[in-house]
């Protein structure tokens, strides 16, 4: 069989729907002819990436599907794209969440919406390029460069305080990142190559390895975000428009544990173990503390982006408890958060879109205004908290049972955090839809239309199918997870 | 004959300056075509002879690849230049033909000064350079500022002339001559290297710091930068820096190579504060020139960077660096000199406050080369920053590299600033748009090639490669 070059064309796809945007010459807020090339490319982009998991062989823990082109002068420094079990599921994210982006902008008008559409068919070609990146130096290129377009949407198109959040987006991110770029060089000085399927057979002294790992840590820790570093993350969620807080908590935040998982725990593992009681710390502090702050949060969107730094401290205690269960754990929850807080965030963009105000003061009763939307609503807000059937549940269990092998104590304080995430969301819905009218809402009544519906609909049917048959996804994933877990050392926590 | 392209080049400055006054009034047209002509012609003979290599006029001058290089690079920026003095929409004062004269004469100076094989070769080179520059800086005769800017910069200008005069002498002193063959064969026949030596290299550096405007040497920058006339502003930003950089690499890794330790450290000095000067300097500017001195003074301690091993691919990356340097720069500056408001120039950064309402191309592209300028990948400032680091971190300063890109993301902000004023401030007074469609298709162009170095970096990389090469054949 003649193999495609699948991934190439995913990250050029974009890119020619892009020249399409910029061929049509209208200028109205409407921007019909755009709408629907951004709808073609990404339709076609999401279904192409299909193609990955369809053909992929799950066996086979290595890189598939792998191109390479010359690129810098040498053998060493060469273009190379591939996916594994670990970046696979993450590409289809990418593409099914963009795709979702654009339908819920389909009824919308906006101001320059071609560059708006033109923003996340670019984000998506970065997006799909970083997660497929085969050697560090691309993968770097592809990771800043997201940088680009989200400072753009964030700041463009955002709520009041948009600049000051679009400024610390930047900064944030950027700062942590150039780090992580003198890492990178020292590998590539090192080891005279940094195509990562090579570097996964060297190993580094350790007192290299500690100084290497704070530089990425930095980068991944600042992107995830961690505890301390996660102050950006607020403010972007809250200013960036509804479709950019759906990236940023959807696919942005994955990246940090992507490169986790792909660079702190796969090339440095011994460091990993040292700072595996570091993390620990920072992973129950953010569970606990975060999920206290969003019990006080006044405005919607900031309570889920506070909700999210607690479920990425999940994600970040299943990665470094470095077993099966736990990566498992890690990637599933990835995942299902994908889902779900971009789930929320459109929910929230359709409250929005009708009322313009994101206070939960505001409203009450909503569903007797909006009866099918509080149902869908419902089901999220569950899925958030966890509930068994939905896929929150099998991330936060496989994390929660790894945690228990390696440490009982934080396996205990960090369940506190699960009661805590149903504390804050049911609160959150009983203050928005139950309880009696709220007078605000009186002379407007119009539910979800047709586009919110499907959307709503798809990303239900998710929730549950991963949450039932998340094998559905480890299948892929095991082959590569196991390598990575023989690779690593035992541990002595 | 391998010094044609300087000789025919002030041959037919000479010429030119003598063909003037039998034209009619408002001839400066007329004469800056015939510059750029020859312009593009000495283009040609120096293209014609890139890779040949000699020693001429008893060892006052030499002719390598990596000179040739640099020429081309001050050439083809020095092409540009008058392009841009042609299409766009000049003061009165400027409309005038000794400028292109002038400009003419300058470009000579620096192609001398690139081929300097003597330190009396280079003091006179440098001063033919610097002279005409004075002149070139105060031609607005009218404009307050511009004068005071060209005083500024020829009391600056002579200062750093005597000081390098004392530095020659101190080493003519010892060597008992100013060839730098001379010099070399001095250097490798020592057992320890005499301190004055050293005194008059450092000598030597700080007036040759002068002229790259690295800090603590730079605080003429911004008040020349400002009142200088914007064209000669570009000119200042770019083909200075390039001939001042081809003689200081030419001079620290042919003569001085054997005492890198001694220089070395003071290199790493200059680059730091040139750095930091750079980053937290031009944080609460709000001229648009003035920023664009500290912004050159940024990269300047970036590109210094490269130096510090003295290595072969640490000059390689710095031809890099001045090649995207200059894109950049000249981007820029092309914006800023078609940056009017009702015919009259303006160049305050909150003029640029919703610039893409109103011209969304113009917009976009001055954003991608901004964006590059911060050194956000994939633009070509951050293939350039990537190499200079990788040399950086081959040579084991991993302190330096961390100020580095810490300095970098300093600088980052900045340039973010004026993004932001450009797509998301609310518009005060528009600009006039751009009247001319050559400067939008420059700029375009400027703005695509920042874009795509990302595809294929290795030509850079081979190109520049191959024409470091000579300067360590000689050796």
């Amino acid at each position: 069989m003649i193999s495609l070059p699948i991934l190439p064309i995913l990250i050029a796809l974009p890119l020619i729907g892009l020249v399409f945007i910029f061929l049509s010459s209208e200028k109205d807020e409407n921007a019909e002819q755009s709408k629907k090339s951004a709808l073609w490319t990404s339709t076609s982009n999401f279904f192409l990436s299909l193609y990955l998991p369809i053909n992929f062989d799950k066996s086979i823990p290595h890189f598939q599907f792998v191109n390479s082109f010359s690129w810098f002068n040498n053998d060493s420094l060469r273009f190379s794209l591939g996916v594994d079990g670990l970046s696979m599921p993450f590409i289809v994210l990418s593409t099914f969440l963009i795709l979702a982006c654009i339908i819920f902008i389909l009824p919308q008008a906006k101001k320059n919406m071609k560059m708006y559409l033109a923003s996340f068919l670019v984000l998506e070609s970065f997006l799909i390029g970083t997660f497929s990146a085969l050697d560090l130096f691309s993968f770097y290129i592809f990771f800043e460069s997201i940088l680009i377009p989200m400072y753009l949407i964030i700041g463009f198109w955002g709520g009041e305080r948009r600049i000051y959040s679009a400024y610390k987006f930047f900064l944030y991110t950027l700062l942590g990142s150039v780090l992580m770029l003198i890492a990178i060089i020292f590998l590539y000085q090192e080891f005279g190559t940094i195509s990562i399927p090579k570097l996964l057979d060297y190993t580094l002294p350790f007192y290299i390895q500690i100084w290497l790992w704070i530089a990425f840590f930095s980068s991944f820790a600042i992107k995830i975000p961690m505890w301390p570093f996660h102050t950006w993350l607020p403010d972007a969620h809250v200013e960036a428009p509804t479709e950019g807080s759906v990236i940023l908590a959807g696919i942005l935040l994955k990246l940090g544990g992507y490169g986790f998982i792909r660079f702190n725990l796969s090339i440095l593992p011994d460091a990993s173990i040292f700072f595996t009681p570091f993390i620990f710390f920072l992973s129950v502090v953010a569970i606990i503390y975060t999920s206290y702050i969003a019990l006080v949060q006044e405005d919607m969107k900031k309570l889920i982006a506070y909700s999210s730094v607690a479920h990425m401290g999940f994600v970040t205690l299943g990665i470094f408890s470095a077993n099966i269960q736990g990566l498992h754990g890690a990637i599933i929850q990835m995942i299902s958060h994908g889902i779900i807080s971009a789930a929320l965030f459109f929910s929230i963009g359709s409250i929005y879109n009708r009322y313009k105000t994101k206070r939960i003061n505001f409203f009450g009763g909503l569903n007797l205004k909006l009866p099918k939307f509080s149902v869908v609503f419902l089901i999220f807000t569950l899925g958030s908290i966890g509930l068994p059937g939905t896929s929150g549940f099998v991330g936060e269990y496989l994390t929660l049972l790894a945690v228990y092998s390696k440490n009982t104590i934080v396996a205990f304080i960090s369940t506190i955090g699960i009661i805590l995430s149903a504390s804050y969301m049911l609160k959150l819905y009983k203050r928005v839809f139950l309880g009696g009218l709220s007078e605000n809402l009186d002379n407007k009544n119009d539910d979800i239309n047709i586009y919110e519906l499907f959307l709503y609909i798809v990303l239900v049917i998710l929730i549950f199918i991963i949450g039932i048959k998340p094998g559905l996804i480890l299948s892929y994933t095991t082959a590569s997870l196991e390598r990575i877990i023989q690779l690593y050392p035992i541990s002595i926590f | 004959m391998f010094v044609i392209p300087e000789i025919f080049l002030a041959i037919c400055a000479v010429i030119i300056l003598f063909i003037t006054p039998f034209l009619k009034k408002n001839s400066y047209l007329t004469i800056s075509y015939l510059s750029l002509f020859v312009v593009l012609l000495s283009q040609f003979l120096i293209l014609k002879d890139i890779f040949y290599s000699e020693i001429i006029f008893n060892g006052f001058f030499i002719v390598d690849s990596f000179g040739s290089f640099l020429k081309s690079l001050i050439l083809i920026g020095a092409g540009l230049i008058f392009y841009f003095y042609l299409t766009v929409n000049n003061p009165k004062s400027l409309k005038r033909p000794e400028f292109a004269i002038i400009l003419l004469i300058s470009i000579v100076g620096m192609l001398l000064m690139i081929s300097s094989n003597d330190l009396l070769s280079l003091f006179m080179s440098m001063e033919l350079q610097s002279l005409s520059l004075y002149i070139l800086v105060s031609f607005s005769r009218d404009d307050f500022t511009s004068s005071e800017a060209g005083v500024k910069y020829f009391i600056i200008g002579s200062l750093s002339t005597c000081i390098f005069l004392f530095g020659t002498s101190l080493v003519y002193g010892l060597v008992g001559s100013t060839s730098f063959n001379e010099i070399s064969v001095f250097m490798s026949d020592l057992y320890s290297t005499p301190t004055m030596l050293i005194v008059g290299l450092i000598f030597i550096l700080v007036s040759l710091s002068l002229k790259i405007s690295a800090a603590p040497f730079h605080m003429w920058t911004p008040d020349v930068y400002q009142g200088a006339p914007s064209i000669i502003t570009t000119l200042l930003s770019t083909l200075p820096k390039i001939a001042a950089f081809g003689v200081l690499i030419r001079l620290l890794v042919y003569p001085f190579g054997e005492i890198i330790v001694d220089w070395g450290k003071i290199l790493i000095i200059l680059s730091i504060s040139s750095m930091l000067i750079g980053s937290l300097g031009a944080l609460r500017q709000t001229d648009l020139k003035r920023l664009m001195a500290y912004s050159t003074i940024n990269h300047i301690g970036f590109i210094l960077m490269g130096l510090i091993p003295g290595s072969e691919d640490g000059i390689t990356s710095i031809c890099i660096y001045l090649i995207f340097y200059v894109t950049m720069n000249l981007g820029i500056f092309l914006f800023i000199l078609n940056m009017q408001r009702d015919q009259v120039s303006v160049t305050s950064i909150k003029d640029l406050s919703g610039l893409y309402r109103s011209q969304p191309l113009t917009a976009g592209c001055i954003s991608i080369i901004l964006f590059s300028m911060a050194g956000i990948p994939p633009m070509a400032g951050f293939i350039g920053k990537l190499i200079i680091l990788n040399i950086v971190i081959d040579n084991n300063l991993f302190f330096l590299a961390v100020i580095a890109v810490l300095t970098s993301v300093i600088a980052a902000f900045y340039y973010i600033r004026l993004i932001k004023s450009i797509f998301f401030d609310d518009p005060l007074e528009e600009l006039d748009t751009i009247g001319n469609d050559h400067s939008k298709y420059m700029l375009c162009g400027f703005a695509f090639f920042n874009l795509t170095v990302v595809f294929y970096p290795q030509f850079f990389l081979n190109l520049c490669a191959s024409v470091t090469l000579s300067l360590f054949a000689v050796k």
